[in-house]
């Protein structure tokens, strides 16, 4: 399943938006125009949908309370609405599932978010509809959604599962390299990849090989002299390791382990086990960080190839500056979500006619839409 | 070794100069690509290419596009002034995709068509590389959809376009079959030659 669109009122930096999504959906934008912002929507649906130590209250609890969450352009409406509708392909001209959730703040005591709006329609039928009699009579349940709650999600199980499988990955080299002397710490759901190794150890071993071997191949491509990868596990500690082999004057040189990996093949090799691992909805934070551009040219059509080879079709939504990635002629305009930061939040578009025409014509997003986002005055920053 | 300098427009034409300079069997030694997008870039450094072939071999690839024919578009890039010797500036007609459709058989191969549906004298092409794409939309979905892109897509070529054909060049492009169906592709490939024999 895929998201098809998606609508928003008052979440963040967004006042409004209703836009479409595809299988791969580029967000462009200029620094601080939302686009972990637009991220953040798939991963408190996550938040929400997740059967154990998930739910309303602690998904906005985690993001600062519904304050924080609000819209500050927002006016008198206090609600934060998310809509979404999935289907099988992002041409189907009638979704196969739609959610919305409307929430906003209790009005008294803690200010507990409660739900305004809970509504799910499968294809044309409408399945749920809160608040509904019971939240009447017991108006504490509106403190939770329906798509939390087991007992009460069954009719729509697929929609939470799709949301509750949601993979969010923004590896930082420095936290995997370092984390013995930075300390233990690690947000819920690891969004930066400290527990990757662990990660990597709970797959079965067959798999795991099945996914180095294919890594390895793109490693050998990308990065100089390197010869092999593989996994191993301390012998004293059983702490689980990456370990690679690189050409080397030296013929005794020996394995190295993933600290001394640089950023960008940490970096790459996270991308790459991440977009073989699973078939959920993937939200990658821009992930030409560290590297070169000649490998950050190649990752449209790298996506491409795991979506083909996949036996279900995962989404992708990318959010990147680089103009590597986006001078790919072939990618799809329908595709580009451009988030145009305003007086009144952050709007965000497709691509007008003009645009679309550009791309037919042969000319690439780095050329016809990177210009668009980039801030007007920047080269006055030299001369600061 | 003799080092060689290749500048080009694009990932494509990059390639296939690497391959027409490994194809002379000689000691010049591709060291140094230069290429921005477009040929815009080329033609500005024009003067720095002439300069730069005093010392060594430089290969210019472009394509003709729509001006007439080779000859006014180095006058024109040139402004007239005269070309060093060393410096090797050759003009795919129209498009370097013609120089890949000159080589009917593997061209058919990669794509897995006919050979007879293959165009004939791809010199004469309009466009090469929209007649590319044309018969690539005949090909078996996986290598479509990396070099035409899929159905509806705003987009004029695959993702895959250019590593797809890339590797074609370095893999299983014959230059010397082709060059009997593209006469700029056998002209460049003899003045290489010319350039790999002299001392």
């Amino acid at each position: 399943m895929v998201v098809t669109r998606l609508k928003l009122k008052n979440w963040r930096n967004f006042r409004e938006a209703d836009v479409p999504m595809r299988e791969r959906t580029y967000l462009v934008g200029a620094n601080a125009s939302g686009k972990s912002n637009f991220l953040d929507v798939f991963r408190f649906l996550r938040d929400v949908s997740k059967p154990a130590g998930g739910g309303l209250q602690k998904a906005v609890d985690d993001r600062g309370g519904i304050t924080k969450l609000r819209c500050l352009h927002a006016r008198r409406d206090p609600e934060v609405r998310i809509e979404v509708h999935l289907s099988d392909s992002a041409d189907d001209a009638t979704p196969a599932w739609r959610y919305v959730l409307g929430f906003k703040a209790e009005g008294k005591g803690a200010q507990r978010p409660v739900v305004s709006k809970e509504q799910v329609w499968r294809a044309d039928r409408k399945i749920l509809d809160r608040p509904g009699p019971e939240d009447k009579e017991d108006p504490r349940q509106l403190t939770q959604t329906h798509l939390e709650q087991i007992q009460t999600n069954g009719e729509f199980r697929d929609v939470a599962d799709f949301f509750g499988d949601v993979t969010y990955l923004h590896l930082v080299p420095q936290l995997l390299k370092f984390g013995d002397r930075i300390g233990g710490n690690r947000l819920e759901n690891d969004p930066f990849g400290q527990g990757f190794l662990e990660r990597i150890a709970k797959c079965s071993s067959k798999t795991r090989d099945a996914r180095l071997k294919r890594i390895e191949k793109a490693l050998s491509l990308a990065v100089p002299r390197f010869k092999h990868l593989k996994f191993a596990q301390d012998s004293s500690t059983g702490r689980p390791h990456l370990e690679a082999l690189y050409e080397h004057h030296r013929p005794n040189a020996g394995w190295q382990r993933e600290e001394q990996f640089s950023d960008g093949t940490l970096r790459l090799i996270g991308l790459l086990w991440t977009l073989l691992d699973g078939d959920s909805l993937l939200l990658l934070e821009e992930p030409e960080l560290s590297l070169n551009s000649a490998i950050v040219e190649q990752i449209p059509q790298m996506i491409q190839h795991v979506q083909r080879s996949a036996k279900r079709r995962r989404q992708i939504v990318i959010s990147s500056h680089s103009e590597a990635m986006m001078s790919n002629q072939g990618i799809d305009g329908r595709g580009v979500l451009i988030l145009e930061p305003g007086s009144d939040g952050t709007i965000i578009r497709t691509l007008d006619k003009l645009e679309s025409s550009s791309l037919k014509a042969g000319l690439s997003v780095a050329e016809v839409i990177l210009p668009k986002t980039r801030p007007q005055a920047a080269e006055q920053l030299g001369l600061w | 070794m003799r080092r060689l300098v290749l500048a080009t427009e694009d990932a494509l034409s990059e390639a296939i100069g690497q391959r027409l300079v490994d194809d002379t069997g000689s000691d010049l030694t591709v060291t140094e690509r230069l290429r921005r997008r477009g040929f815009g870039y080329l033609k500005s450094r024009i003067r720095n290419f002439c300069e730069i072939a005093r010392r060594a071999p430089v290969l210019l690839l472009t394509d003709l596009d729509t001006e007439e024919c080779p000859a006014t578009l180095i006058d024109d890039w040139s402004r007239r002034d005269t070309i060093p010797r060393q410096l090797l500036f050759r003009v795919a007609v129209r498009q370097v995709e013609s120089w890949l459709l000159a080589d009917r058989d593997g061209m058919a191969h990669l794509l897995r068509i006919s050979v007879r549906h293959v165009p004939l004298d791809p010199d004469a092409l309009p466009d090469a590389k929209r007649s590319l794409l044309q018969l690539a939309k005949r090909a078996p979905r996986a290598v479509r959809e990396d070099l035409v892109g899929e159905s509806g897509s705003t987009a004029a070529q695959g993702l895959g376009y250019n590593s797809v054909l890339s590797n074609f060049v370095r893999t299983s492009w014959d230059p010397s079959r082709a060059g009997q169906q593209s006469n700029s592709l056998a002209r460049a490939r003899r003045r290489l030659n010319e350039l790999a024999t002299a001392s």
